[in-house]
């Protein structure tokens, strides 16, 4: 009785020291560094208090990262401009920051299969009574800095014969005199702001971000242009390209992406 | 050596048995655990469930609450955004209306910086439709930018534009304009920031939300476009991140319910969408269920006792069993076959002999247990809904002062916008008296007013200060156009003396008067220049409008006609400019005009304030009040009759407390809480009252029973089957056993010990009248219960003895919990709101419970007492014994007459009447009960006497014995043939008492006639030492007394011996035999007795008599 007793209570301390054991978590595993923005809400957002990111982009990292067998993603602010020079110094390993597709692009970086598919918005102030797209002849349009959108905007305007003779390569090269004036800003609030003071008198990015600088007093022009795709991207060197596709494409096949949208409420 | 072998044997199954037993024991004792902890898991997970629905549903129905309150708030925003638009709009239209000749940039030029402070606005421009400014006034725009669009449209109806807020850096203006001529647009642009501050303070998140805490339910909002919290007022987390702090993405859809974390503690949370926000009401998960936790470990430890006294008593049966030899009787379930040795062997078995005892107790305890659950739920469902109501009203308190003070804050904002449009309108009138003072005596709206001026304001004359008539005008048109513009219901000015110059309405009869109480008195103080605003409160007029007067100083400026003598007006501009002109001059250009102050007042009829209005009253607040979901409040009065003010039913509200069923208990005016259970209407409702001192009422609430107890018909159905089940494999393990029947009992436990004897000598079988027999205690074991050693009970002795024990541990427990929850060590929910609050006496779950926590304290406290008491007077001494035993019987009848007065004074009874008609009773008891208070007196005397005690030997006429007992009654004394003889105390007379450390056993020996005595007395000089050894009860002695009589036959010596007064009977009877045995030995003669006889001459006496001595003689013979 006694020596059966004694083995079944050495059995279990033993199961609790696996168990316990188990739960443990080895720190500092082996994590790509995954570049994300830090102020779209909804994709990627960080807070400083918590220091924690929140987003769609971030738990994608995060799941993009674990399929290809490493132990996670290490996360790291990047801003539109940088992303290009992040994935060639190798500073970052990919990029899940609404980074749109272009071909321009296509030549210094890899795109996975996109992920998320994004439109141009154009919003004004109620009281400037714009209700169309083709009212906004004569305005001033204010961008953020360095964004394909000003280019899918122009493009749209001279589409519904707002712009005449509107040439592509000219705009991009800084030659460019039309009925609407384009302006650029450094970040959205910035360009929210002059909208509000009247500096501007429409601003346009896109949806996923602009949704959420319309209050009461601002309306969104109708119309759907400059689609954009997001996607993932590395350096065209890197050699995780291969893993990163095709854990893309599992994921977006399996309906996860699908659900990553619907949850984030984009 | 076979015998020694046998012995062995017999060791080793001795050995086999103990240690199957003990491990039996341990195995018995973690199964014990393990069920008790189970039952404990499965009840505490259930009341979680249970409490998490309810909690889910009574917040469903607050967050609709919320919603509402929050749809209120909005509306009172865009009211008070609309009423400070309105004024301005007003503004540019007064500006419109007073001034012609827009067209102009002269014109405009100069009177901009007029226009900008008779409105009192900060900048003025006037532009074309294309934006271009023509003449500015503090104002540096550019109004061509697409951004003022809407301004330069004026689409409105009435030529103005929508008014619309810039955000600048440093400030907020908002925009007016208005289509003032052909491309000429009047723009007034304000500083908004304050106004916009003062707005969204007054209707934001936290205004609404923060009303709708209670104790442990809040409302917090999280903004769906940048998912910040809007409002959260733990852990300081309004305007933070709401996805980093506790809110994860899927709480953000609207209908979700489930659990959050903030600030460290877990909340169950119930969520809606409202526009761009999702509101959220949460309840704090963890408090409740502390309480509800105690009780329901209280309840798994009454189980665990049962259990584990089942299980000792069937440990108690076989251990009885194997030490008496006695065979159990018990059926085999499995046998197998040793397939060695062929040997079949009992693999299962089950013990009948101990099911049979322990079935029916089981049962009992599976009843008890659920009983238990089912009280204790009840308790825990009301005691909750009792805190939650009291909460409840205390809430209401708060909420009121909070909308009062919401109201009162909203008031002086709208205040403000009022001085602003008398200020305006004073500005307006003061500088156009002509718009204003231009009637004609003919005119049929212009009447005389036929009262003479007095100085104090009183009576007046029909004249004016310059002795011409007074007159006033009613309807005036201008009045009028003001009104309209400003969206107010009247105008109207009055003179120096109070009475009414100009209105815009119909009356004009109406003087202010000069009496304090008056409602105008207001008015008389701005006249007399104490004050120069006043804006009076809602009030309701004799039509039932409600209305609101708002009065200013306000400044006419008045001549005399030098030429016609007419009193004439003038504007304040004209008289600043004689002002001006005499203290540069010292001479008086012109007539001098006098600066008279009258008053202006309005009448607003705002639609707003009155809903503001009545959010600071007690029945909206009430109305606003959910009580645990489906219940409802109720408002009284503090008069006599109590009438109800409020109610949800309309029907309700006038009618007398008691017309509406409630108990007069409730409304006791000691600020404490009444509870008790009312059916109104067919419904039972679980009513709690209290009275609120700042408000002056009584608010009561109301909930129906059957959302009251809606968990605990599940929670003890559960209970029910756990602890059936719990119950019956504890029953099953107790009584099966898994080998061979050697262990259970030994047919060779030899001759029963001394104890089964002594067991057998306590008992004894009689025979009842109806012939059945019956085992039933002696007289003397039935008093020495206690010192039965233990192992000489029998196993329902032994059984009982614990169940005793265990029902003291559990009535000490219970009193630890009262005592501790009393004094405030430990919260008990539950126990508090039993006691606390008054409660209607009658046969409820509250007053019994009451009684029986009081009758528990009782006890248990009696019960130590009469422990120390015991303990004190053992150390003592006897006598302090048997007084602390009269003690003990004291306390004892004391606290059951205390208990059964309690119980019924708390069931309803009038137990006042009762001791009082006891009066009577007590005569006729009195009479009744005399020798019962004879012997109680008798017995307390003899204990204070000392006349005996307690162990003393004492004899009572012919019976002696020892003294068991003193009772309060009787006395008890024992013979030494352990028969008890019981006395009444008042009996007790002539008592002997024997007690003494030594008595003398004497005996008289009688020697014949014919012996030397001196020849005896040396024979027993010799013999009586030696007597003493042989007679190990003499303590010294035996003496030889000398010679006591010489009596008829003999010679009667005395022999005493010194011994214990309980050996003197016996050592008596054996002194005779000692003599006996020496006086033969010796030879020494004991006769017996002899007469002589002897005979006279003759016969008989002449009558056939025999004579004395004849008959004496035949006596002897017979006898001999």
């Amino acid at each position: 009785m006694r020596k059966s007793l004694f083995r079944a209570s050495a059995l279990l301390t033993a199961l609790l020291i696996v168990a316990a054991l188990a739960g443990c978590d080895v720190p500092n595993g082996n994590k790509l560094t995954v570049g994300v923005k830090g102020d779209v809400p909804n994709f990627g957002l960080y807070d400083e208090e918590s220091g924690n990111y929140s987003g769609m982009e971030i738990e994608l990292a995060e799941l993009l990262c674990r399929d290809m067998g490493y132990d996670g993603a290490k996360l790291v602010t990047v801003a539109a401009s940088d992303r290009e020079e992040l994935l060639a110094s190798g500073a970052v390993d990919i990029i899940i920051a609404t980074y749109s597709v272009t071909d321009e692009r296509r030549e210094q970086v890899n795109f996975t299969e996109s992920y998320y598919r994004d439109m141009g918005t154009v919003v004004v102030e109620r009281s400037s009574l714009i209700s169309t797209m083709q009212e906004l002849r004569g305005c001033t349009i204010g961008f953020l800095r360095d964004s394909s959108m000003k280019l899918s905007t122009a493009e749209y305007l001279a589409e519904l014969g707002v712009l005449k003779d509107f040439d592509p390569a000219a705009f991009e090269a800084g030659d460019y005199r039309g009925a609407v004036d384009f302006v650029e800003y450094d970040s959205y609030e910035e360009l929210s702001d002059a909208l509000e003071r009247g500096e501007v008198d429409a601003m346009a990015g896109d949806r996923s971000i602009v949704k959420g600088f319309v209050d009461e007093d601002r309306i969104v022009l109708p119309g759907d242009f400059a689609v954009q795709e997001y996607a993932a991207a590395t350096s065209r060197t890197s050699g995780l390209f291969t893993q990163l596709n095709e854990a893309m494409n599992a994921r977006l096949e399996d309906g996860t992406i699908d659900r990553l949208i619907v949850k984030w409420g984009n | 050596m076979a015998v020694r072998r046998e012995k062995k044997q017999k060791a080793v199954t001795d050995e086999k048995r103990r240690n199957y037993m003990m491990s039996r024991t341990a195995l018995g004792l973690i199964l014990l655990l393990v069920i008790a902890a189970s039952v404990l898991t499965i009840m505490v997970n259930t009341r979680l469930r249970l409490t998490s629905d309810q909690i889910y549903a009574t917040n469903r129905v607050r967050i609709d609450t919320v919603i509402a309150g929050l749809q209120a708030g909005i509306s009172e925003n865009d009211d008070l955004s609309a009423e400070y638009d309105a004024i301005f709009t007003a503004k540019l239209k007064g500006a419109n209306y007073m001034y012609d000749g827009f067209e102009s940039v002269d014109f405009f030029n100069k009177t901009a910086a007029d226009i900008a402070s008779l409105m009192g606005v900060d900048a003025v421009a006037i532009i074309d439709s294309a934006g271009k400014t023509i003449g500015r006034y503090n104002c540096g725009y550019d109004f061509t930018i697409r951004r003022f669009a809407m301004l330069r449209a004026c689409s409105n109806e009435d030529g103005t534009s929508e008014p619309f807020s810039i955000h600048y850096p440093d400030r907020t203006v908002r925009f007016f304009g208005m289509n003032v001529a052909a491309d000429r647009i009047l723009v007034f642009a304000q500083d908004w920031t304050e106004t916009e501050e003062n707005i969204q303070n007054a209707t934001s998140w936290e205004a609404v939300l923060r009303g709708m805490v209670s104790v442990d339910t809040l409302s917090i909002a999280v903004s769906l476009k940048d998912y910040s919290f809007l409002y959260n007022p733990v852990a300081d987390l309004t305007g933070r991140d709401a996805l980093q702090n506790g809110v994860p993405i899927e709480a953000l859809n609207d209908g979700y319910e489930g659990e959050l974390e903030f600030g460290g503690e877990t909340y169950c949370v119930v969520g809606r969408q409202w526009g761009d926000a999702m509101v959220y009401v949460m309840t704090r998960a963890g408090t409740n269920m502390a309480n509800d936790t105690v009780l329901l470990v209280f309840l798994a430890v009454v189980f665990l006792l049962f259990i584990a006294i089942l299980s000792v008593y069937g440990i108690i049966i076989n251990r009885d069993n194997i030490s008496t030899g006695k065979r159990p009787s018990y059926i085999t379930l499995k046998k197998r076959t040793d397939p060695k040795t062929g040997e079949v062997r009992n693999v299962l078995n089950f013990n009948l002999t101990v099911a049979k005892k322990l079935l029916p107790i089981t049962l009992g305890g599976v009843v008890a247990v659920t009983a238990l659950c089912y009280y204790t739920q009840s308790i825990t469902s009301l005691s909750s809904i009792a805190y939650e109501s009291n909460q409840a009203i205390a809430n209401i308190g708060t909420k009121l002062e909070r909308n009062t003070e919401d109201a009162t804050r909203l008031n002086l904002q709208y205040k403000e916008v009022f001085l602003d449009t008398c200020s305006t309108l004073t500005n307006i009138l003061e500088e156009n008296p002509d718009l204003l003072y231009n009637f004609s005596p003919e005119d049929e709206k212009v009447h005389y007013y036929p009262f003479e001026i007095s100085e104090n304001g009183g009576e007046s004359t029909g004249l004016d200060r310059y002795g011409n008539p007074a007159y006033v005008q009613s309807e005036h048109p201008f009045l009028q156009e003001l009104c309209r513009i400003n969206n107010i219901a009247q105008i109207t000015i009055f003179g120096e003396d109070g009475r009414i110059m100009a209105t815009s309405g119909t009356g004009w009869w109406f003087q202010i008067s000069d009496a304090p109480e008056a409602q105008s008195w207001d008015f008389h103080e701005i006249l007399s220049d104490h004050i120069d605003y006043i804006a009076q409160d809602l009030a309701v007029d004799e039509e039932g409008n409600l209305s609101q007067y708002i009065g200013s100083a306000y400044y006419y400026y008045t001549y005399q006609d030098p030429e016609t003598n007419e009193t004439k007006y003038a504007s304040r501009a004209d008289y600043q400019q004689q002002l001006l002109e005499y203290n540069t001059t010292h001479q008086w250009n012109g007539p001098v005009i006098d600066k008279v102050r009258g008053v202006l007042q309005i009448n607003i009829a705002p639609e707003r304030l009155r809903s503001i209005a009545q959010t600071a009253t007690l029945s909206y607040v009430a109305d606003h009040t959910t009580i645990h979901g489906t219940g409802h409040t109720v408002i009284c009065d503090t008069s006599d009759e109590h009438r109800c003010v409020y109610s949800p039913r309309e029907a309700d509200i006038g009618k007398t407390a008691a017309a509406m069923g409630y108990s007069p208990l409730a409304f006791n005016e000691t600020g404490e809480m009444y509870n008790g259970f009312e059916t109104l209407n067919g419904v039972e409702y679980f009513q709690t009252f209290k009275m609120v001192d700042e408000q002056n009422v009584f608010i009561g609430t109301s909930v129906p029973m059957d959302t009251v107890y809606s968990t605990r018909d599940s929670m003890t159905l559960i209970t029910f089957i756990t602890v059936l089940v719990g119950f019956l494999a504890n029953f099953i393990y107790t009584c099966a056993f898994g080998s061979s029947e050697e262990l259970m009992y030994s047919e060779d436990s030899g001759a029963a010990p001394d104890w089964r004897l002594r067991n057998e000598k306590d008992t004894v079988t009689i025979t009842m009248p109806s012939g059945k027999t019956r085992k039933a205690r002696t007289a003397a074991s039935r008093w020495d219960a206690e010192y039965i050693p233990w192992w000489s009970k029998t196993p329902e002795q032994k059984f009982a003895q614990i169940a005793g024990w265990a029902f003291d541990l559990f009535a000490y427990m219970l009193f630890l919990c009262i005592v501790l929850s009393r004094s405030g060590v430990v919260t008990i929910d539950a126990i508090n709101y039993v006691y606390e609050g008054v409660w209607t006496k009658g046969l409820n779950i509250f007053a019994l419970t009451n009684g029986a926590i009081t009758l528990i304290v009782v006890f248990v406290i009696a019960k130590l007492v009469e422990m120390v008491i015991d303990n004190m007077s053992a150390n003592i001494g006897s006598r302090a014994e048997t007084l602390g035993h009269l003690i003990s019987s004291v306390i004892h009848y004391g606290v059951a007459i205390f208990a059964v007065f309690y119980a019924l004074y708390l069931c309803g009874l009038d137990t006042g009447s009762l001791i009082a008609s006891a009066g009577i009773l007590s005569l006729v008891i009195g009479l009744g009960a005399q020798s019962m208070i004879q012997d109680i007196l008798a017995g307390v005397f003899i204990v204070f006497e000392g006349a005996f005690r307690v162990g003393d030997i004492v004899t009572i006429g012919d019976f002696r014995g020892n003294v068991l007992e003193i009772g309060l009654r009787t006395t008890k004394i024992e013979d030494p043939a352990k028969n008890i003889k019981i006395f009444n105390n008042s009996t007790l007379s002539g008592i002997i008492n024997m007690t003494k450390e030594a008595s003398y056993a004497g005996i008289d020996v009688g020697i014949a006639y014919g012996e030397d005595i001196r020849k005896v007395e040396e024979v027993l000089k010799r013999e009586l030492p030696l007597m003493k050894k042989r007679l190990p009860a003499i303590m010294d002695g035996p003496f030889y007394r000398g010679v006591s009589e010489l009596a008829a036959s003999s010679v009667n010596i005395k022999i005493l011996a010194l011994c214990k007064e309980a050996d003197r009977i016996q050592l008596c009877r054996d002194l005779n035999r000692e003599m006996l045995i020496i006086l033969q030995d010796n030879g020494i003669d004991i006769p017996f007795p002899q007469v002589t006889l002897s005979y006279l001459e003759g016969g008989d006496g002449g009558n056939g008599e025999k004579d004395s001595r004849e008959k004496e003689a035949e006596e002897l013979e017979s006898r001999v």
